[in-house]
């Protein structure tokens, strides 16, 4: 009987080791690549960036370091609301506690609610953060209920991958390189789509704005500055209207906002889109580090660093460049010449 | 709580474990705890239906059970037979429709039901409707006496396990061993477990995979070509079977683990000679309620061949109204009862000689039937026959499905033909394991486990089809 008893037990348990170890081997390993550098104990950084896909494509950590010596991590998720940027920020916090949160408002208008149909690009940010009861949390506060498993467990949705592999259509859901510092640099150009800034104010409550305050509040009691902001793209009247009103917060909650949309100069859409709707080339996304890297270099003063540390950002910075060379620079020279 | 659903087995689990850590006498009330939890979560609508049916079935068959004289018994079981019928009548004559219900009534019915078209119905109202019903006309005919015990036939009917889609249980088997005391039973385990995987494995691997072939061809049905089409009906036929022996399997063996025996529900049903050996092979739980409650009561075929083929033709026009109220269903259960009228006129059973020839003719006749079975009009059948009849081109595997799809489905269909080849000469498939160590016997269950895993259709990449008997 008790030689039964232990029989079954083992076989569970085995059961459930082998599951782990299926989870593991089946899990994207794109995201993980990611977000390799931040989950790792062995770094410090001085500046996070929180919010969309806009803030991951418009700001390089490696390019702030270049130009002001500046350690970041940019944990930009593609269509994160602001409601799920307050969690990645108190899982951030768990990690690294910075001297700075840059806060995109570009969602500033969406609720989480509504966004079913782009939670599975959280994938790109969950699948690298290792389970604890904060990622739980996180994964029941923000998911509907026949949703939080795959972010638990990734094999309830990648089981399937092994389809995938042997039809070759195998792709990433992220496309970034660990250098890349949780940035992704999208190479291309397009036609932006037409723009009229707008001073208008739409001061309607929305979830959005009541998790930017939360934000604002999370990053007060761990002492992290918060600074909000507003990365350009050829945004719709409607939405600037919206981002404009979080001069408000700000001025209530009395921290920075810095509305790109307003800095004449800084952004050429007809040069500096990727694509039509928004998201910057690295033209613009240049343009953007090094402006929010004078702000940040004021803000944050004097810095020290120790020798390893700098060895690793070097190292991060050459692979950058030779990136940013290959994949930019060269294909740029045809295209301006062509102008 | 589907038994496809992600919380099943870690439910399951988790009562399991309870279940023999409990002191014996205090397992039965565990047992209807969690079979009410399953209820409830799968809407509490079907909860409130069932206990009602069980209510009326229990004070019924108390007051039948107590009841001297057989005119007032009679009118007795009349009563309350038609009174535990209500709700399942109403729900079938309002299926299919979408009647402009008041806001607090539409309320009652919008969740955790299952249905089709406008108006549903709580998951699994067939079956304890049947649970019930088939115990009060037991009780009424004297095959048992009345339970007087609430608790234990609240159990009876309620008991997770075949609560939405069977096996449905009969008083005389299940509600003796609800109160029996049982010693651990670590073989009831491992066989229960084993025929959960096998479940999982009919359901997920073969049929939720064949449906995403047949849902599109039936869907595109005047697009598709004659191939198509036949495919299709094919492909269903093993579908249906695939998707409700599995259900069977899970529900089989999860009250195994119990150490509470279902009746088995399917025997290799597909390898019968006759329509009438399919139908002793085919939901033999559902086949045998109507014969011996309405069949014999009819008469059978004490009567003469007229009454006889009356009777049977009868039992499987309601046998069609029990699937469903569509015009479809009639036909599909009135072809099986022509079919076996034929049988018994040709006396087939005894003409054929080749087995094969014969085995083939039924799959050909019962898949002929099936085809209304899955259409969702009659027209829509007929239209397919003539499809069918007029356009054989193009290659029938054309649908955008991935080789490893049909690689998946071909490997799925070999090996459950295997497991009722093994099964129809009194084998079984894991027999080879049986001597060697347990060791050995461990490590080919999980083999077969983890190939579950990896290779069924679950989870969110892919959203599970219901059971097909869920909704009836």
């Amino acid at each position: 009987m008790k030689a039964k008893i232990i029989y079954l037990v083992s076989w569970m348990t085995l059961f459930i080791v082998g599951l782990i170890c299926l989870n593991g081997f089946f899990l994207r390993k794109d995201a993980q690549m990611k977000y390799e550098h931040f989950f790792e104990a062995d770094h410090s950084y001085d500046v996070l960036f929180f919010g969309t896909s806009h803030v991951m494509d418009a700001v390089y950590p490696t390019e702030l370091y270049k130009q002001y010596g500046i350690r970041s991590y940019n944990l930009g998720n593609p269509a994160e609301t602001l409601e799920a940027s307050y969690y990645t920020m108190k899982i951030a916090f768990k990690y690294h506690v910075p001297k700075i949160a840059v806060i995109d408002v570009a969602y500033v208008d969406k609720r989480q609610d509504e966004s079913r149909g782009t939670i599975p690009l959280s994938h790109a940010f969950y699948d690298a953060v290792p389970f604890s009861m904060t990622k739980a949390e996180t994964v029941f506060s923000l998911f509907p209920p026949d949703m939080r498993a795959e972010f638990l467990f990734p094999l309830v949705s990648y089981h399937m991958r092994w389809e995938e592999w042997v039809m070759g259509t195998d792709s990433p859901v992220c496309e970034c390189e660990p250098y890349m510092m949780g940035a992704e640099m999208r190479t291309g150009h397009a036609e932006p789509d037409p723009f009229v800034r707008t001073d208008r104010m739409n001061t309607d409550e929305t979830p959005g704005k009541k998790a930017l305050r939360s934000m604002i509040h999370l990053c007060r009691e761990n002492h992290v500055i918060p600074v909000l902001v507003g990365i350009p793209f050829p945004a719709p009247e409607e939405k600037q209207a919206m981002m404009n009103s979080v001069a408000v917060i700000a001025r209530e909650e009395d921290v920075c906002f810095l509305n790109l949309f307003d800095v004449s100069g800084l952004i050429d859409f007809k040069t500096d889109c990727y694509d039509a709707a928004s998201h910057l080339n690295p033209d613009g996304a240049i343009k953007v580090s090094a402006y929010l890297g004078e702000y940040l270099k004021e803000l944050i003063g004097e810095q020290t660093s120790a020798k390893d540390e700098d060895a690793f950002w070097q190292r991060q910075m050459r692979q950058y460049q030779e990136t940013l060379k290959h994949m930019w620079l060269e294909q740029l020279l045809p295209h301006k010449e062509r102008e | 709580m589907l038994f496809t659903s992600l919380t099943y087995l870690p439910f399951l689990l988790a009562i399991l474990i309870l279940y023999w850590l409990v002191p014996a006498p205090r397992r039965r009330v565990l047992l209807l705890a969690a079979s009410i939890l399953f209820a409830a979560m799968l809407g509490i609508q079907c909860l409130a239906c069932a206990a009602l049916c069980a209510g009326i079935a229990y004070i019924g068959g108390r007051w039948i059970g107590k009841c001297d004289n057989q005119i007032r018994k009679r009118s007795l079981a009349i009563c309350f037979s038609f009174a535990m019928l209500v709700p399942m009548l109403f729900f079938r004559m309002m299926s299919g429709h979408s009647p402009a219900l008041p806001d607090w009534l539409a309320g009652l019915f919008s969740g955790g039901m299952t249905g089709q078209n406008g108006f549903l119905a709580p998951a699994g109202i067939s079956f304890f409707t049947f649970t019930s019903l088939g115990y009060l006309l037991d009780v009424y005919h004297g095959r048992i006496k009345a339970e007087n015990r609430p608790g234990v036939f609240l159990t009876f009917v309620l008991f997770f396990p075949h609560l939405t889609s069977g096996p449905i249980a009969r008083g005389e088997s299940l509600l003796g061993q609800m109160t029996e005391e049982k010693a651990f039973d670590f073989e009831g385990i491992r066989d229960g477990f084993s025929m959960i995987l096998l479940g999982y494995f009919e359901k997920l691997w073969v049929a939720d995979r064949i449906a995403l072939y047949v849902n599109f061809i039936f869907e595109h049905w005047y697009e598709s070509t004659g191939w198509q089409l036949l495919l299709a009906i094919l492909l269903y036929t093993v579908q249906i079977y695939a998707d409700f022996n599995g259900y069977s399997l899970i529900a089989i063996g999860s009250a195994r683990c119990f150490g509470i025996s279902l009746q088995d529900n399917f025997r290799q049903p597909y390898l019968a000679v006759s329509v009438r050996d399919f139908w002793k092979r085919w939901h033999i739980s559902l086949t045998t309620w109507f014969r011996d409650e309405i069949y014999i009561p009819l008469g059978g075929s004490r009567k003469g061949n007229i009454r006889r083929y009356i009777n049977i033709l009868l039992v499987f026009l309601i046998s069609g109204y029990w699937h469903g109220t569509g015009l479809t269903f009639l036909v599909w259960g009135g072809l099986h009862g022509l079919y076996q009228i034929a049988e018994i006129l040709l006396d087939t059973e005894n003409r054929g000689k080749n087995r094969y020839f014969c085995r083939i003719r039924t799959l050909v006749l019962v898949a002929f039937a099936w085809l209304f079975f899955r259409a969702t009009s009659f027209q829509m059948a007929v239209q397919i026959l003539l499809r069918i009849g007029t356009r054989f081109i193009g290659s029938p595997v054309s649908t955008g499905m991935l080789p490893t799809q049909w690689a998946a489905i071909v490997i799925g269909i070999l090996f459950m033909l295997l497991v009722d080849g093994f099964h129809e000469q009194g084998k079984r498939v894991l027999a080879f394991t049986d001597r060697k160590p347990w060791f050995v016997r461990g490590a080919v269950m999980m083999v077969f486990a983890f190939l579950l895993v990896i290779f069924s259709l679950w989870g969110s990449g892919y959203q599970s089809n219901s059971f097909i008997y869920f909704q009836f």
